[in-house]
Parts: C-alpha cells; structure tokens; sequence
C-alpha cells in the first residue's frame, strides 16, 4: 500500500515535470474545447436548437481522460524497460504496486485535468444545475472513468514492442471515439448506420454521464452505464495488464531509454 | 562529389527512417483517411442544413490538414537529427552545407504527395469530383504541395531552435490546432461568431482552402487563387530569411 502510493506520486511528479503530457492532458483538450465552440458552436446550435456549450464541454473532459491515459501506456512501456521495474523486483515490494501506483496517479490527474476543464469551461458559459454535490460528483466519476481507460493503456504499454506501438493505435482508437459519440454531435446528427455505434460508444456513455450530473434530472441511467463500462474495461484489461507485466518483467532488462517524441508524429 | 547525390542519399535514408516508422506511415496514411470519413459522418447532416454538399466542401480542408502533418514530421525529424548528432556528422562529410535540410524538406515533401494522393482517392470513393476540369486539378495539387512547402519551411525552423524532439512536436502541435480549426477548412466563415469572423476570414488557411475549392469545386479563382500565392510566397520568404539566419548563428 505504501509502495503503491510512493509509485503514484513518482508517477504524478513525472507528470508534472513533462511538458508533453501536460500538453496532452490540459492544455491541447482545453484549447480543443475553445476551438469546437468557436468552430462547430453556431452550426450545430442551429442543428439541434440547444446549448452546445453544455455538449461539448462533458465530451472534451471524457476525452481527455482517455488521452492522457496513453500517457501511462507509455511510461509503463519505458519503466519495463530502462530497467525500472526489473529494480522494483529486488525490493520488497508487490509486483503489482508499479500497476496500482500508475493507475492511482491517473485517477489522480484525470480528477486534476477534469477540475482545469470544468473551469475554463465555466468562463465559457458551462454551468452546474446541481451545485457543489454536481461538481463532486462530476470530478469523481470522471477520476473513476481514468482508471478504466488507464487500465486498457497499460495492458498495451505492458505488451508493445516500442513506444509508437503504444501510443499511435490507442490514439487512433481514441480519435474515431471522439468523433462518434455524442459530446461533439447529438445522436440526430450521424447518419443512420453510425447511430448504434454512437450510442454504445463508451466516450458517449461517459460524456453523457458527466452531462446527466451537471444539469440534474434522472441520472441514474445514464451513470449506470457509464460504471458499466469502466466496469468492463477494469475487468478485461486489468488482468491482461498485470499478466502482460508479469510476463515482461521477467524478461527484458535495462535497454536504451526511448524518448516519448518517438511516439507523436 | 555533387551537392545533389548527397542531398538525394540523405532524402532516401530518411524515407527509409519514416517508412520504418509506423507512427509515421498512420499519420501519413490512416489519418487522413479517418477524418475524411469521421468529419463526414459527424457534420454531414447538420452542413446539409446549411445547404452545403460537404462531401464537396471537406476535402480541400483535410488536403490541407494531411500537409500539416508532413510539415508536423520536418519538425520532429529534423530535432531528432540535429540532438542526436547526424547534422554534426554530415559536417565532416563531403556534402553542402544544406543538403541535410533540403534533404529534409524533400522526404517530407514526398510524404505529403503520397498523403495528397490518398486523400484525393478516398474522397473520390465518397463521392468527391474535380468539377472544373483538368488545368485547374492540376493546379489543386500544386498548391496542396506548395503550401506544403510553406509548411515544412515553418515547422523546419522550429526543428532549428528546438530542444529536442519531444519539444519540437509540443511547438507545432499546440499552434497547428487553432490555427487549422479557425478557418474556413471545416465550417463556413459565416458560421463563427461575430467577433471572430474577421480573423477567420483574413487566414491564410482560409485563403488557401478557399482556392482549393475554387480549383476543385468549379468556382471563380481570379478572386482567390492570387491572395492564396501571395501568402505562401510571403510566408515562404519570412521563414527562409529566419532561417538563413539561425543558420549563420548556428555554424
């Protein structure tokens, strides 16, 4: 337990020192969210009729937990190896405490970067129908949301070759997750085809999760389904993660320390 | 030995580099092809609500998004090449002193023809023509590349005052997003808010997608092709004469 939260806050000084994943987390979602509103506000207003500030702002922060999660992905990939997690393994320590410890510090962030965006989204006209409650509740279920999307990051970041392995499919997963679910465009707006897609989207199930806290009424179905994702996604990716780092742990030692960059472009 | 047999050996050497690297080979190819099908999907409706064919209107907008990412790749690249010592080592070789950034912008300036062509045949497949005829589809992919180019050059002097790789990428990738998004590109200039029109409209992004579907589409280029030119001219010789600069300083 000590260990797992000396692992989480070395994970959180980590992030706070790269420049590059802040920029992941925070600062590109939060200018994404300005951008979309300047960019798509009137046209999809004038769609649907309604406020799209109150769309956009659930579906930025629900994306932004899953960016920032390839984040994990990677680092877990270079903490196997440099040698991080081989040292880890002469200590008394649980084998399972670097997984825990990172995926901690990701519910962690993921409370942090939703507080920042919820924020700039407050001085851009998003606002909370159900008070202080709301924005506990809302911060809370998105720190829980990080965990599940972190899990599935680390059981690729425990089983990737290199670093682009990690990052480049899961942020392309995460980009055609971003466009087919509701926190950019009502379910009216995709074409017929699209529309089962969109809805069991688990962007969507979260975003309107947050959405169903934020402006109040019945939210139980909604939040239902966003725990059944983060549910789903813990249970099938939590095993494969610790099975993948136990498996890579035992076998690579220290190597040449790659960079993030590799992964981005 | 010819300054062009040591800049074409080092444009093959980093092709090579950029096809080994899948990262690259998504963003070159897979990319494009997704935001050509998701921002159809997504805006399609509400566009034809506006009576806009956006199956006509976007692809120009994800022509000059795919050149971005080329332009993206010089930064990174061309970071990575000078921190990890290559430019180092090509001054003690027998090639010109710029043949590691011509080299370069050329690998980077293929990239961007093959993201073109794939773009170009996806949006076909959806449903995308080049209404005015041959000249004026000809002259589409001329300016795609040539604003390319303007790109590379930009982003290619921030591969010159960057740290490393990882920072290059944050500089471009952080400005690339408004400066696109604010445009014409995705949503008319129209459609912004009050306030914001006139930056959208004096964009050069804007100037350029707006020629190329002039090119594409069939309407009048006399009023947008030659502010399009003047921009990228422009912008080309600001980046040019900053670089030739930070060159001096540098050696």
């Amino acid at each position: 337990m000590i260990a797992t939260l000396a692992l989480a806050g070395r994970s959180l000084r980590r992030f706070r020192r790269s420049p590059a994943q802040i920029v992941a987390s925070i600062i590109f979602p939060g200018l994404l969210l300005v951008v979309l509103l300047a960019c798509f506000g009137e046209l999809v207003e004038e769609f649907t009729g309604a406020d799209y500030v109150s769309r956009i702002v659930p579906g930025i922060v629900a994306m932004s937990l899953a960016y920032g999660a390839v984040a994990s992905g990677v680092s877990m990939l270079e903490d196997l190896r440099d040698g991080f997690a081989g040292r880890l393994k002469v200590m008394p320590v649980a084998t399972g405490a670097l997984l825990a410890g990172r995926v901690t510090a990701d519910a962690v962030r993921g409370a942090l970067s939703t507080t920042v965006l919820t924020v700039l989204g407050f001085a851009v006209g998003f606002r909370f129908e159900t008070g202080v409650t709301g924005v506990i509740a809302f911060v809370l279920l998105a720190a829980l949301a990080t965990t599940g999307f972190s899990w599935l990051a680390l059981s690729v970041g425990t089983r990737a070759p290199g670093i682009e392995a990690v990052a480049a499919p899961l942020n392309a997963l995460f980009l055609v997750c971003l466009f087919l679910s509701e926190g950019f465009v009502p379910i009216e707006g995709y074409p017929g085809w699209a529309q089962p897609i969109v809805r069991a989207n688990p962007f969507t199930c979260i975003r309107n999760a947050l959405a169903a806290i934020a402006e109040g009424g019945s939210t139980r179905q909604p939040v239902l389904y966003a725990l059944a994702w983060i549910a789903g996604l813990t249970l099938v990716f939590a095993p494969l993660a610790i099975t993948g780092f136990r498996a890579r742990s035992r076998t690579t030692g220290p190597g040449p320390a790659p960079t993030v960059a590799e992964a981005r472009v | 030995m010819s300054p062009l047999v040591g800049t074409t050996a080092l444009a093959a050497r980093n092709l090579t580099k950029m096809r080994r690297n899948s990262a690259s080979v998504i963003g070159a190819v897979v990319f494009p092809i997704l935001f050509l099908v998701l921002f159809n999907t997504v805006l399609n409706r509400a566009m034809t609500g506006i009576g806009i064919d956006y199956v006509q209107y976007l692809p120009p907008a994800v022509t000059v998004q795919a050149m971005f990412f080329a332009a993206m790749s010089t930064a990174f690249y061309l970071t990575d090449d000078r921190a990890s010592g290559v430019f180092a080592r090509c001054r003690t070789l027998p090639i010109g002193r710029l043949s590691p950034l011509v080299a370069r912008a050329l690998a980077d300036l293929t990239r961007a023809a093959v993201s073109l062509l794939v773009v170009l045949v996806v949006s076909m497949l959806l449903g995308f023509r080049f209404r005015a005829g041959v000249l004026p589809a000809l002259g589409y992919v001329v300016l795609a590349l040539g604003f390319a180019l303007v790109l590379i050059l930009g982003c290619g002097l921030v591969g010159l005052y960057a740290k490393n790789a990882e920072t290059a990428v944050v500089l471009v990738e952080v400005p690339y997003l408004p400066v696109l998004m604010l445009s014409s590109a995705f949503v008319p200039a129209d459609r912004f808010p009050d306030w914001l029109e006139p930056v959208v409209q004096a964009s050069p992004i804007t100037k350029v997608v707006d020629a190329l579907r002039a090119l594409s589409g069939g309407g009048p280029t006399a009023s947008v092709l030659p502010t399009a030119l003047v921009w990228c001219i422009g912008l080309a010789v600001v980046f040019l004469v900053v670089g030739a600069r930070r060159m001096k300083v540098a050696t």
